[in-house]
Formats: C-alpha cells, sequence, structure tokens
C-alpha cells in the first residue's frame, strides 16, 4: 500500500509536470517573420561567439553556489546567451531609432517620424516582451524543478532517447561545444586546427549582420508604410510616405558601428565635404573630370560644359560608402548663359532604391550662376520635396553639397552677381 | 478472473519491488533527461551517428541562382561565407510572399554582396585584416531553400553529425538551432529561417 502511495504521488508530479505551471512559457513574443529569421542569427552568433549576458551569468554562477539543482545552473547558462542576444537586438533597435528620430525631428519629417515611431514602439515592446519572459523563465527555474518537465513534453520522444552521458557533458558548455562542431564536424582528429573567422575578426562579422540588416529592415519599412497607405491607418498622404518609405529605408539599417562611431547627422549638416577635381569653372565653359570625392556625394562627375550647354554624368561615391550598388547616374543637360546664369535639370536615372537621397527618380531642377569669386552656385530644387541642395564650387577645386539652410544661404540667386556679363 | 487476479496479485507482489525500482529509476530518468532539456540544448549524433537512418529527399522547389548571382559566380566564383535568411512579408493585397534575404562574403576580395530575392541590393567593402587560409567552404546557397526542413537541410548539406539547440518558448517559440560543420541553421515550426555557413581559417 505503501509502494502504491508512492508510486501514485510519483506519477502525479510526472504528470503534472508535464503541464507548464503558471502563464510564462505559453506564448512568444516574437511575431513577425523577419523577427523570428533575426532572432535565429542572435542567438546562433550569441552561442559561437560565446557572448553571454553578464548579469545573468553572475546570476547562474549564484545559483550554483546556492542549493539550486545543477541543472539550474546550466539553464541559465543558456540562458544568458539568449538574454544576450535579445539585448543586443535591443540595443541596435534603440541606436537606430535615436539617430533617425534626431534627425527626422531636426528636419521636421513629420511622416517619416510617424512611421519610425510605430515600428520602433510595436518592435521594443517585443524585444521586452521577450526578455521579461526570459528573466521569469530563469527565476521560474531557480524556484522548481517541475518546470522542467515541460521541455520534456515539447521535445517528445526522440530527443528524449536522444539524450546521454555526453549530451549531459555538452549542456555545461554550449558555446564552445557548438564551435567545435562547426569548427571539425564533431571532432578535431586529424591534427587540424581551425578558426571561426567571425570570431577572429569580429568587426567583419558584424559588418556581414549590419549589411544584411540594412537590407531587410529597409524592406520590411517599405512595406510597413505601404500598408499603412492601403489601410488607411496613417495620417500620412501617399505622397508623403512614398517620400518618407525611401528615406526611411536608407536611414534604419545603416550599420551600427558607423552610427555609433560617427554620430552621424543627416547628410546635408557636414560641412567638410570636399573633393578635389581638376575642373575648370568658366563663364562660358567647365572642363575637366571632377576626380574622387572624400566626402559623401559630389557631383558632378566628368561633366562638361562648352558652348552654353552643359551636359555629363555622374556617379555617386557615397554609394560605395553605403554600400550600395553604382547603378545611379544623374545626367545633366542645360545651358549656361552669358551672364553666367545656369539653367537646366538633372535627372537620375538608377531604379536603385533604399538610398538617402530624396531626388531620386525624379528630376532635379538646377539653377545657377558664377560669381565674381569664381564660385559657381547650383541650386537644386524639386518639386516633390522641399529640398534645396546647393553645389558650391570655389576655384574649380572644392564643392560642397549642402542644404540651404544649415549654410545660411539665400536660394535667391539674384543675390549672387554673375561673374560673366 | 482468479487466473487474472492470481496474476496481478503475484506481479504487485514481484512488481512492488520491480515497480519501485521502474518508478524511481524512471524518475530518476525522466529528472536526469529534465535537466538536461531544460538547458535547452542536447547532442545529437554528434558522436557520428548517421542521421537520418533513412534520408528524407527534400520536396521543396530547389533555389536556382538568379542571373546577378550566376554572374558573380562566373566572375568570382562561390563565396567564402553566406548568410540566408528566410522570412515571409504581407503584400497590400494581403497575400504572404517569402524573401530570400542573403549576403555573400569574399574575405579574400574583402568583398562582401547583398541580394534580396536573387536581386543585388548592395555590396561593399570588408576590412577582414589578416586573414590566413580559408577551409574550401563545403556548401553553396543554392543547396538550400526557403521552406526546407531540417532533414532537407542535413541531406542537401550531406550532414550527419550536428548538434540541436531548441531554444526556449519564451525566446522563439518552436525555435531550433542547429550546428554542424561549418554550418549554422535555424528552423522556426520546422521550416528553415535561417541559415549561415561559415569561414573557417586553417592554421
Amino acid at each position: 500500500m505503501k509502494s502504491k502511495i508512492k508510486n501514485t504521488a510519483l506519477l502525479l508530479i510526472i504528470v503534472l509536470g508535464l503541464f507548464p505551471i503558471g502563464n510564462a512559457a505559453a506564448e512568444s513574443p516574437a511575431e513577425g517573420a523577419l523577427d523570428e529569421s533575426l532572432a535565429l542569427l542572435y542567438a546562433s552568433r550569441s552561442i559561437l561567439l560565446n557572448d553571454v549576458d553578464l548579469e545573468e551569468a553572475n546570476r547562474a554562477q549564484n545559483a550554483l553556489m546556492s542549493t539550486s539543482p545543477q541543472g539550474s545552473n546550466d539553464a541559465n547558462g543558456a540562458l544568458a546567451h539568449l538574454i544576450h542576444a535579445t539585448k543586443q537586438q535591443r540595443n541596435e533597435l534603440n541606436d537606430s531609432y535615436r539617430t533617425l528620430r534626431a534627425a527626422y525631428q531636426a528636419e521636421g519629417k513629420t511622416c517619416e517620424l510617424q512611421i519610425l515611431e510605430e515600428y520602433y514602439k510595436a518592435e521594443k515592446a517585443k524585444l521586452d516582451l521577450r526578455l521579461g519572459y526570459l528573466h521569469r523563465l530563469r527565476g521560474d527555474r531557480r524556484r522548481a524543478l517541475t518546470r522542467l518537465w515541460h521541455s520534456v513534453k515539447r521535445s517528445g520522444n526522440r530527443i528524449w532517447t536522444a539524450v546521454g552521458p555526453v549530451g549531459r557533458r555538452i549542456l555545461k558548455n554550449v558555446g564552445s561545444e557548438a564551435v567545435q562542431v562547426v569548427l571539425s564536424g564533431g571532432s578535431l582528429g586529424g591534427g587540424v586546427i581551425r578558426k571561426l573567422v567571425i570570431k577572429e575578426a569580429r568587426n567583419v562579422g558584424e559588418a556581414e549582420l549590419n549589411r544584411l540588416l540594412e537590407r531587410g529592415v529597409g524592406r520590411f519599412m517599405q512595406s510597413q508604410a505601404a500598408l499603412a497607405v492601403a489601410a488607411g491607418v496613417s495620417d500620412c498622404t501617399a505622397e508623403k510616405l512614398d517620400e518618407a518609405r525611401q528615406q526611411v529605408a536608407g536611414d534604419v539599417g545603416e550599420p551600427a558601428a558607423e552610427k555609433n562611431g560617427n554620430d552621424p547627422e543627416p547628410e546635408s549638416a557636414d560641412p567638410s565635404i570636399t573633393f578635389t577635381g581638376q575642373s575648370t569653372f568658366l563663364c562660358d565653359q567647365w572642363v575637366g573630370d571632377a576626380g574622387d570625392a572624400d566626402g559623401m556625394a559630389k557631383i558632378p562627375l566628368e561633366v562638361n560644359f562648352n558652348s552654353g550647354e552643359f551636359y555629363g554624368e555622374a556617379s555617386f561615391p557615397f554609394l560605395d560608402q553605403m554600400d550600395l550598388p553604382q547603378t545611379s547616374t544623374y545626367t545633366y543637360e542645360g545651358t549656361v548663359s552669358q551672364e553666367g546664369i545656369l539653367i537646366g535639370k538633372s535627372t537620375v536615372s538608377s531604379t536603385t532604391n533604399n538610398i538617402h537621397v530624396t531626388s531620386i527618380g525624379i528630376t532635379v531642377e538646377l539653377l545657377g550662376v558664377v560669381t565674381d569669386d569664381g564660385r559657381g552656385i547650383y541650386l537644386f530644387t524639386t518639386q516633390e520635396s522641399d529640398t534645396e541642395m546647393i553645389g558650391l564650387f570655389e576655384d574649380g577645386r572644392e564643392a560642397v553639397l549642402n542644404d540651404l539652410k544649415n549654410w545660411g544661404l539665400s536660394n535667391n540667386t539674384s543675390e549672387y552677381p554673375p561673374v560673366c556679363r | 478472473m482468479n487466473y487474472g487476479s492470481s496474476q496481478k496479485g503475484k506481479t504487485r507482489l514481484v512488481g512492488s519491488g520491480k515497480t519501485r525500482f521502474f518508478s524511481w529509476g524512471a524518475a530518476l530518468l525522466l529528472l536526469a533527461g529534465g535537466l538536461l532539456l531544460s538547458t535547452g540544448c542536447l547532442l545529437q549524433d554528434v558522436m557520428g551517428r548517421a542521421v537520418p537512418s533513412d534520408p528524407v529527399i527534400p520536396q521543396n522547389e530547389p533555389y536556382q541562382l538568379s542571373a546577378e548571382q550566376t554572374a558573380l559566380v562566373e566572375e568570382i566564383g562561390y563565396p567564402e561565407s553566406f548568410i540566408l535568411l528566410f522570412y515571409e512579408e504581407e503584400a497590400v493585397d494581403g497575400s504572404l510572399q517569402i524573401v530570400r534575404l542573403e549576403t555573400w562574403t569574399y574575405y579574400s576580395e574583402g568583398e562582401s554582396y547583398t541580394f534580396l530575392n536573387g536581386d543585388l541590393e548592395g555590396s561593399g567593402s570588408l576590412d577582414a585584416g589578416e586573414i590566413g587560409s580559408l577551409a574550401p567552404l563545403p556548401y553553396v546557397p543554392e543547396q538550400f531553400a526557403a521552406k526546407m526542413t531540417r532533414d532537407d537541410v542535413l541531406v542537401s548539406a550531406g550532414v550527419e553529425d550536428f548538434i540541436e539547440v531548441p531554444l526556449e518558448d519564451e525566446y522563439l517559440e518552436d525555435g531550433d538551432l542547429y550546428y554542424a560543420e561549418a554550418l549554422s541553421f535555424g528552423l522556426v515550426d520546422g521550416e528553415l529561417r535561417y541559415l549561415e555557413a561559415l569561414a573557417l581559417e586553417e592554421e
């Protein structure tokens, strides 16, 4: 009778243990397909690079020193990887958000702000929820063993039978064992010693990751904006949203390292951009090549003014810096009068998207003058946006592109006396 | 009935000891297993067992390189490492479209290329620093496609030894990571969502 009671009690414990207690385990906070794929990537990298959350690792150590079972320590060790991965994902989201918010607020871009705010809130909520679940799981595992049975249930017979003595050993160091398998396929025999490149050259591994995120998030933002328009849930007009999509898509995914390192500002706010071409800007003639630019964007390259006309094509050095294909081409056409007035237009022939130029796909009207001091000033205006950009050529050797407002320059070209009268 | 009753009693008598043994043994076994599984990690055939015993032939549409990808392969060869992400994207008409996002890395060339559904979306230089001789990557991107199952990936990659790391539900429900030689991949709900072919430097 006594043994029957024991057996029944044991059975009850086991059966009850198969069901999750509490509500911490049920729902996955990661919704959205892209999020899930990224979560896998972050978790994998965290394990391979043996990145753990230090706070979590310390807690795991404390758990070991207490009376908690050995399994609890192993569980927390593995959790430390996942918590680190989630925090890393959240940190990068925060970095992107702060940078973009500041830029959009400064530029008064309300549509971009609206899309960005919605995106950020939703993503951050998911990650916060996930972190909360993971922390609660850690607490649960410290307190009771019963939750462990949930894993047994979920894993099924296949995994149950696959666990053996070696499996137990491997649990104690997920990262190093995973790396060993990756390096050798399970055995380091044969004297072959290999290294994981993304571990040896961290910056390269992060650059790959950032590049992937740039495209993925950029595309995701575009689809979200399109859905917002279709659903009529956005305050923005379709035109504004279209503009916003291009802006946001090009910005959100910028590599975090670049953001952190250079504290980037809007492209138009950097006055230090120069190019070192050999062009000469005369009254009715501008000849020579512009050479390479060391800034974000210098146009035109190889643009020729001749006999009162100018024409040419320009590529964008900044596309290379942004890891974008050099498929865009500015074409120029127009005239320069004897009075030094430049009238023409520049058209971008590229279909490339995701780049931080509001004039992509549209024609930019050019209006400019040659000034007394030898500067050529181009005024870029577009109908699609209120962007006004200026090309400033000094002595035919330097140029800057910038926002008129940031430069304190007037957009009234009559204020710049032409040199060729 | 008598026979049964007799047997039952006998069984109970003999079985009380056996039952106790099995009960506690099973409990210990389950306890140990639970502890192990609670970490979210287990060893699967890492010591060389062949899996699966009856290989599953991938049922999914094989991926074909796009024209741009083919041109790149012809120009500089297959990548020395690559990352694939698969996910669904909702279109304006409400339909779900699968996106294949991939980054191909050529450490030797110092270049990296990103493709979205086969279209070249960007390229850039990599500052890999001092990297020694790379081991030949035993995988190529077209070996893997969306919707692949674990066994599809294993068969396609020719992988026999691997580690399976079931992720916590709290992190990603029904998410599993796998590690094999120069390979890491992840599934959600049994479908391939992430795969990374890893470059290895030989010493």
